[in-house]
């Protein structure tokens, strides 16, 4: 036995209690005062046992709460450090991740959708104003995407939407009903205005890297800006594996 | 003061161990910090066996402070916590007059309920609950 032993004195009870048990020609008064100092240990014994087991169950429970609190503060900080505050949609670096995540898989269409005039909507009606405008421009993509695609923003007035193994003609449809959606009706935010956007879309095979695909529907995105803004412009990357 | 002189005991806290700082001249024990050593049985034993030492040196009347302010002890150290109170506890039968000042948190239920518990099971020392804001 370790010198240094928890049970230390407990061990010495049960082995003094052992020797007179074995032993079976002592008085009846050695066997009575081994039993009375036995059944005053064991009493102790169960008093701090019973402590013992009360103060680690609540430790316990109260961990358990501790760790239930760090799991939704886990989560919550996951959802800030990937979300946009404003729009609620993935945040540049999230998208990012999306992008090349999805190149790696499969190929992927990738529309970079910017406002037009977005500038002149924030200094003539202000920020606020601005703010609206973008939230409900989101909102309104996002009802035609009907949970097709990741969104992301990626700048101020420019976002991207990731579509995953879609063909470039099936991207352009989407993107079309986007484009239309905006030119449909005024924006409940700017009533008096339309607000519409231009759009780059680039059909990429598995295994672009993130920055040609990225590049790709971004000029397509010039194009369509520089042609006259409210539009859709398409390029495809080429590559020596075929779809 | 007791016939017997014995050292005074002081022992640096780390991140598992409480500061233990026994002045036996003065008749203040005090074991501050958090509890969780590798080996708590050793680590108490030292502390119990000197504490026993110097309760046995005293006179009977003399009076005794105990100061615990423990944020976290483990099962282990409850364990050997209680052989330490024990040997307060039999001093204080012996006539001696023993006062435990229990520190916690305001907030911390479960240190401030552990001492309640020591009032219930060690009656004969003096208990008095202190919490800090």
């Amino acid at each position: 036995m370790s010198t240094h032993d928890l049970f230390k004195a407990e061990n010495a009870i049960l082995a003094a209690a052992r020797t007179v048990g074995e032993q079976t020609n002592l008085s009846p008064e050695t066997y009575r005062n081994e039993l009375v100092s036995l059944i005053e240990h064991y009493h102790r014994l169960v008093r701090e046992s019973r402590r013992l087991i009360a103060h680690s169950d609540r430790a316990e429970r109260e961990l358990n709460t501790l760790n239930a609190r760090l799991h939704e503060l886990a989560v919550a900080m996951e959802y800030k450090a990937t979300h946009d505050p404003l729009t609620n949609i993935y945040n540049r670096g999230a998208i990012i991740e999306r992008m090349t995540h999805s190149l790696s898989k499969s190929h992927v269409a990738l529309v970079v959708l910017d406002i037009d005039y977005f500038k002149c909507i924030n200094d003539e009606f202000g920020h606020p104003t601005g703010d609206a405008v973008i939230c409900e421009l989101v909102s309104r993509v996002q009802g035609v995407l009907n949970g097709l695609g990741d969104i992301g923003r990626v700048g101020g007035e420019e976002f991207s939407i990731v579509l995953a193994e879609f063909s470039l003609a099936q991207a352009v449809t989407l993107v079309e009903e986007i484009h239309a959606s905006l030119n449909q009706s005024p924006l409940a935010a700017l009533p008096q205005r339309l607000v519409t956007a231009s759009f780059g879309v680039s059909w990429c095979p598995r295994g672009t890297r993130f920055e040609d695909a990225y590049g790709s529907a971004d000029a397509a995105l010039y194009e369509a800006k520089r042609q006259g803004r409210n539009r859709i412009m398409q390029k495809t990357i080429c590559s020596a594996k075929e779809y | 003061m007791s016939n017997v002189k014995i050292d005074n005991l002081h022992i640096a806290g780390t991140a598992c161990t409480p500061e233990v700082d026994f002045r036996f001249d003065i008749h203040r024990l005090s074991l501050k910090g958090e509890s969780y050593p590798e080996n708590a049985a050793a680590f108490y034993s030292r502390i119990i066996s000197e504490t026993r030492e110097y309760l046995a040196g005293l006179t009977p009347d003399e009076r005794v402070e105990v100061h615990v302010a423990l944020v976290y002890f483990n099962s282990s150290s409850t364990k050997m916590l209680f052989g330490f109170f024990e040997e307060l506890n039999q001093a204080a039968l012996c006539g001696m007059r023993v006062e435990l000042y229990w520190y916690h948190d305001r907030e911390d239920d479960t240190i401030e309920e552990f001492g309640q518990e020591l009032h219930i099971d060690f009656p004969e020392i003096g208990f008095h609950d202190i919490a800090l804001d």
